[in-house]
């Protein structure tokens, strides 16, 4: 146990000086910043509707509301409505009155039609609406934007950051070292593992607090910490395999960019809706990014079989990691 | 220019720096790819129902407004409203109507959907002309400051050219540099320079003969791109003698590389008006906004060239500064 705490120290002094803590608190400042002072307040919601009325045809009731804006003149409202300012135009100015809209799929056009059929009728809102969650728009998008930050800095900042960790070892001769003394290697995987878990885990507690608050600080990193800890360790595996394999920095460049490139966007294009990606649903990664994102969300959705895969996963990285260690030692 | 050929060959054997070349161009690639439409087709509004006899009503009807869910269960419907990646309208016949159940955090235009969706399904027809307009580009009005953003990262990606050359310098030792001496300080200086330069240039013009539609926006790129990519430069340099070795420099480069691309993209798209000429204090925002101002042709070119060229001169000087006199901190030491 004595050796595991050496190591340990080491790690954590060698983190230090290969200005690890820099890069992290760096960009967990520049994060927050982003998500506190300028996500926070971007407005990307449509009204729902934008209206020329000069009969005065919609009722009061309407008039009040926040999400419809009206307009003084026909050329202003397809003025709007071809930039796509809105989810609907309406132009009661005529007989019959004219929808306007700016999607061809036919069956939200009809959905359209059908709302402002409605609108038009004078009926009123039901207003029975049961509401299921806590959380209203605002707090979903901090939430949705907090969980892609810790996500992306775990799975990129982990995997280059444990890769420096090792080259400096093998610059400094420590590997040689650790060669000759009879440092275990389970010792040396977990105390790797080990502090960069702890570096993530701290990361993951500061972001979560400063973007969404202590209230929400119990329940969301609770139910995240699972998949904070499997994505961390695979993470961290992953690049000590790999900077295992390759014989330096800059080889190890390639699996790093792949990992960014390949592994991590699908995922947050998929997530943001711009690519509709059937064949995800086969894709490990996607499923950890939707495990973290449902966590925060108060979902608890992985099944038994999402964890069993995981620790298969973690159990094939650490015999891989084991074997490569085995071979450098013997190398050096 | 012996040397500089040297130089170039040993910047390029290095993995890293070749990677660095391609990914802008991997980017431009994949922004024109994506501004030719390969979206996916907008998201239909979704409703949840039961699947019981009382819904068998329903169904046929939500069916022709939208994609219908049903669930086997109450707990099944709740998940799936409650579901963040997409808004759900649930819905549940109860005695004289129908119950509608929603999660709290959906779009405005689902929840005035469900709001109305009772009078929606059962109300009477009635004339109204529909009109669909063309339509637009989803990231049209995106896609501007994205094509800066790559170009402004493909002009300081360059620097990693230098840096990287630098630092490998300080880890070999003195061998590859005796192999370009005798140098006078100023011919290595400006070797050095030069690589980043021609790095930024060549990366910078490539990139955007990929994302520009026409030859004139990129001769009027040209000049920005020379003093950008000299600006680039120098900060390779400033990096190179910071780091102490090649992890270091990395981390340094990626700190530096956050910094240029997400200050002028965010000045650009948040800041006010009044406050944007005070944001041209950094580099990569003027050259940023004058390749804005050549794809929208509102340029105000020798504006921003001007700017570079002084941005030139003071960040030239502030390495002079860094280097020319020894540390005067080190007697002291020692």
């Amino acid at each position: 146990m004595r050796g595991l705490w050496g190591l340990l120290k080491k790690d954590l002094h060698l983190m230090k000086s290969g200005k690890f803590f820099v890069l992290a608190g760096l960009s967990l400042l520049l994060f927050s910043l982003y998500i506190n002072y300028i996500f926070g307040k971007l407005e990307t919601e449509l009204p729902v509707m934008a209206v020329f009325d000069p009969l005065g045809r919609l009722e009061e009731e309407i008039h009040d509301r926040q999400d419809v804006v009206f307009l003084p003149s026909v050329g202003a409202l397809y003025e709007i409505m071809e930039k796509g300012g809105a989810n609907i135009g309406l132009d009661l100015s005529g007989e019959p009155p004219r929808l306007i809209r700016n999607s061809s799929d036919p069956r939200n056009n009809a959905l359209a039609l059908a709302y402002a059929r409605s609108v038009l009728r004078g009926e009123k809102e039901a207003p029975a609406i049961t509401y299921l969650g806590e959380i209203d728009r605002r707090m979903k998008k901090r939430l949705v934007m907090t969980n892609e930050v810790l996500f992306f800095q775990i799975s990129t900042i982990g995997f280059l950051g444990i890769a420096s960790l090792l080259y400096k070892e093998k610059s400094m001769g420590v590997l040689q070292v650790s060669s000759v003394l009879p440092v275990r290697r389970g010792a040396f995987i977990l105390s790797k593992s080990l502090t960069f878990l702890f570096s993530d885990l701290l990361f993951a507690a500061a972001l979560i607090v400063i973007n969404l608050g202590l209230v929400y600080f119990a329940p969301v990193f609770l139910r995240a910490l699972p998949h904070i800890v499997i994505l961390s360790v695979t993470m961290g595996l992953l690049g000590l395999f790999f900077s295992l394999l390759c014989r330096d920095f800059k080889q190890f460049a390639v699996p790093f960019t792949f990992i960014v490139l390949v592994m991590v966007s699908p995922v947050f294009l998929a997530d943001n809706a711009v690519l509709d990606w059937k064949w995800l649903r086969y894709y490990p990664l996607y499923h950890l990014f939707m495990g973290l994102k449902k966590a925060f969300f108060g979902l608890w959705t992985s099944s038994p079989l999402y964890y069993a895969a995981a620790f298969f996963f973690i159990g094939i990285l650490v015999c891989g990691v084991w074997y490569r260690i085995g071979t450098e030692l013997s190398r050096g | 220019m012996a040397g500089l050929w040297y130089q170039l060959k040993l910047t390029m054997k290095d993995k890293m720096s070749i990677i660095t070349f391609f990914l802008p161009l991997v980017m431009a690639l994949a922004l024109n790819l994506l501004s030719d439409g390969s979206f996916s087709e907008e998201g239909r509004t979704r409703f949840a129902v039961l699947s019981n006899t009382e819904s068998a009503e329903i169904i046929p009807m939500l069916e022709r407004y939208g994609a219908v869910t049903a669930c086997d269960s109450r707990e099944e419907l709740k998940a799936q409203i409650i579901d963040p990646d997409n808004d759900t309208i649930g819905v549940v016949p109860a005695q004289g109507g129908l119950e509608i159940v929603l999660a709290g955090d959906e779009m405005s235009w689902t929840a005035a959907v469900a709001s109305r969706l009772e009078s929606m399904l059962r109300g009477r027809e009635q004339a109204m002309e529909m009109l669909v307009l063309p339509r637009q580009n989803l990231i049209g009005e995106l896609l501007n400051p994205l094509i800066a953003l790559v170009l402004v990262s493909a002009l300081f990606l360059g620097l990693t050219f230098n840096t990287i050359n630098l630092v490998m310098e300080k880890e070999d030792g003195v061998v590859f540099v005796n192999d370009v001496l005798p140098l006078t300080p100023l011919a290595y200086l400006l070797q050095k320079t030069a690589i980043g330069f021609l790095g930024s240039v060549v990366l910078t013009v490539l990139s955007a003969l990929i994302l520009l539609d026409r030859l004139t926006q990129l001769l009027q790129l040209l000049p920005l791109v020379i003093f950008g990519g000299f600006v680039a430069a120098v900060t390779g340099l400033m990096i190179g003698r910071l780091a102490e070795n090649l992890m270091v420099s990395i981390v340094y480069i990626k700190i530096v590389m956050l910094i240029f691309m997400a200050v002028p993209l965010v000045a650009h798209l948040f800041a006010p008006q009044a406050i944007q000429p005070y944001f041209h204090i950094l580099p990569p925002y003027t050259f940023f906004a004058g390749t804005i101002g050549i794809l929208e042709h509102s340029a105000n070119l020798p504006l921003h060239t001007g700017v570079l060229f002084l941005h030139s001169i003071i960040w030239f000087g502030i390495y002079r500064l860094m280097t020319g006199r020894k540390n005067p901190w080190k007697n002291w030491n020692e």
